[in-house]
């Protein structure tokens, strides 16, 4: 119980995880938290507002109408990944000796870079790397960070201090930091990329699933089965972890974005993937010296992460919106 | 309260302690050998074992460890595989630059997160709060340096207003730290955000509003302040960010700093000057943790009172 307190309020620093990942949280974010830590053993949907929170109630109109572009645009990211020959109008190494450096026009849709290759044929064959990373990243950090965060939570004492302290430990050093040091010490490769961000993000899905974990255990239907009998892998895993999985879909969701631009950073640092296949955040890079005179080469690689990243954070949102407790009419 | 100061004080020491044994490992005992990779691929087994015994990383781990666990005490982070030169003394060199950037930049997100924050609840629903919160989300899911980019096409190539690169003075610094600000304001203008849609509906308002405050009043005064107080807490995850986001911006812009300087030296596979860079960004972590938390208990008193009652 102190531990629990102790977390909750004692350090509110530490229960806002990650900027990314702050507006979706669905652990009570600190401004309620001290508020909050009386109930916090019981059930997370009995909220003492008589009203549904207004902050949801205004939801924008905006962005709910982007939600089913965003989903279009996920496909044909997706498309792009998986067949990009058949999308792109050149090959990635193809290289236009008589158009180096041309503008988006009709033949080369998004110009060419340095090389003369087609800046539009590169954005495409770097799909499959964001895509790739996105994925394995969440699913390797998820997995570790979620497995950590419900034993840490179910568990409690001194299991919980010793994991979460760990936890601690790892948040302290800044994240793309500590995706730097690690791709470092690994070398650049797509496989080490993926590890290195996974590493990084696992403490933020610990957290937030510990503090489920903590606010489900102690509700009758784990003691129950307790008493029928279930052990305790068996209670985590058929009753704590469903209980959970919208909040780990949400975070999944808002994750992949988040992998997605750590990876385009640590390509642009020249520590991610930069062997000849195309990726956007190394395509960032070249385009870097040619910034003045070619437009071009900068902005339709970064046009193209910043759309899949706000794609895949906008139906995090609408995931969010549609299962977020609080934001249930009643 | 003295007490829990002093306990805090030991938690983030011990944070500190085991952040610095955490890099030390990640640096020294994941696959992948400093001399092997300073000397070069066709380098001769001879000149690799030279060179490991020159840099000491011959030794076995734990004594290596030891020593520089001892070393950083001490206030030595070590010295440089490349220019021999102190680790301190060369990161001591940087840090100001990195300073000056991260503050600004903290300080134009605050400015920024609450002003777009307060314009939101004002307008909310209507198109000003849209379009604030349909760029947030754009903006966030940007690539930093890639706004930054965008901002030297526009400011620099197109409009030619600001230099791209340079260290003195403080129109070079305009580009970045907008950049980094414009970034980092984002979380904070949803925090604010929600934090007063959610304080208007408080039950303390509508006992403001009995004793006949007015509603100006009431919005900017009590409201706001609570929104704010709360978003304090974000600080010292926004310092983390921006700590790792200026190893980017410091890049782009070809400043001088701690971040860049990382990345150098990651390009010579300088170990002990990296290790001792990304040591300085937790332990400047950790403290501003430290003192958010601090800080928080002697704001909001909420914190206190259920602190004692509920451990001890």
């Amino acid at each position: 119980m102190k531990s629990a307190v102790d977390q909750l309020v004692g350090a509110p620093p530490r229960a806002v995880p990650d900027m990314m990942f702050e507006a979706a949280a669905l652990e009570p974010s600190i401004s309620d938290a001290p508020r909050r830590v009386p109930q916090s053993h019981r059930a997370p949907r009995s909220h003492n507002r008589d009203q549904p929170s207004p902050s949801r109630l205004s939801r924008l109109r905006l962005l709910d109408m982007l939600v089913p572009v965003s989903l279009l645009l996920l496909s044909f990211v997706a498309a792009c990944a998986a067949f990009p020959g058949a999308i792109a109008p050149y090959l990635p190494t193809d290289m236009h000796t008589d158009a180096i450096l041309s503008q988006p026009g009709q033949t080369y849709w998004f110009g060419t870079d340095q090389f003369g290759r087609d800046v539009f044929s590169l954005v495409v064959y770097g799909a499959r790397q964001s895509v790739l990373i996105g994925i394995f990243a969440v699913l390797i950090s998820c997995t570790i960070g979620v497995s950590i965060g419900l034993t840490a939570g179910y568990a409690g004492g001194w299991l919980d201090t010793v994991l979460m302290r760990f936890i601690d430990i790892w948040m302290a050093i800044p994240n793309i930091l500590l995706a730097i040091a690690l791709s470092t010490v690994l070398g650049p490769s797509l496989v080490n990329t993926i590890f290195a961000i996974s590493i990084t993000t696992i403490p933020r899905y610990a957290r937030i699933l510990r503090g489920q974990a903590l606010s489900v255990r102690s509700r009758p239907f784990i003691e129950a089965s307790r008493a029928a009998g279930a052990s305790h892998f068996a209670i985590l895993r058929r009753h704590v972890l469903p209980h959970c999985s919208v909040q780990i879909m949400v975070l999944a969701a808002l994750g992949v974005g988040s992998s997605i631009l750590i990876g385009s950073g640590l390509s642009f640092l020249g520590l991610g993937v930069n062997d000849e296949r195309p990726d956007w955040g190394f395509l960032l890079t070249q385009g870097r010296s040619y910034l003045t005179v070619a437009w071009w080469t900068v902005t339709f690689p970064g046009l193209a992460i910043t759309s899949l990243v706000v794609s895949v954070n906008l139906l995090g949102d609408a995931l969010r919106r549609r299962f977020d407790p609080r934001s249930a009419p009643r | 309260m003295l007490r829990r100061i002093v306990e805090r004080f030991l938690v983030s020491l011990g944070v500190i302690f085991g952040a610095v044994t955490l890099i030390f490992l990640v640096l020294n005992w994941l696959p992948g050998d400093a001399a092997t990779l300073i000397a070069g691929e066709d380098a001769s087994p001879d000149t690799v074992h030279h060179l490991r015994v020159k840099l000491g990383t011959d030794r076995p781990l734990s004594d290596q460890y030891r020593s520089y666990l001892n070393g950083v005490i001490h206030g030595d982070l070590g010295t440089s595989f490349v220019t021999r030169e102190p680790v301190v003394r060369r990161l001591a060199a940087q840090l100001p630059s990195t300073l000056t950037l991260t503050f600004s930049a903290c300080s134009v997100a605050i400015l920024l997160g609450i002003g777009l924050g307060v314009l939101s609840v004002l307008y909310r629903g209507r198109w000003l709060d849209q379009l604030i919160q349909s760029l947030s989300l754009f903006v966030h899911s940007m690539p930093s340096f890639w706004l930054g980019m965008l901002m030297i096409l526009l400011f620099s190539v197109r409009l030619g207003w600001l230099p791209v690169i340079g260290n003195g003075g403080v129109l070079p610094l305009v580009l970045p730290v907008a950049t980094l600000g414009i970034w980092l304001s984002v979380p904070l203008q949803r925090m604010v955000r929600d934090g007063m849609l959610e304080g208007l509906h408080e039950p303390y308002v509508t006992t403001l509003r009995a004793k006949g405050l007015g509603e100006r009043r009431i919005f900017y005064v009590h409201v706001l302040r609570n929104a704010v107080t709360s978003t304090i807490t974000m600080l010292g995850v926004m310092v983390g960010e921006s700590l790792s986001n200026a190893v980017i911006i410091e890049t782009l812009f070809a400043r001088q700093g701690i971040g860049r300087t990382t990345v150098e030296a990651i390009g010579q596979k300088d170990v002990p000057v990296v290790q001792g860079a990304i040591l300085i960004s937790s332990v400047a972590y950790v403290l501003v943790n430290l003192l958010v938390d601090l800080s928080y208990t002697l704001i909001d008193p909420r914190t206190r009172l259920v602190t004692s009652k509920g451990t001890r």
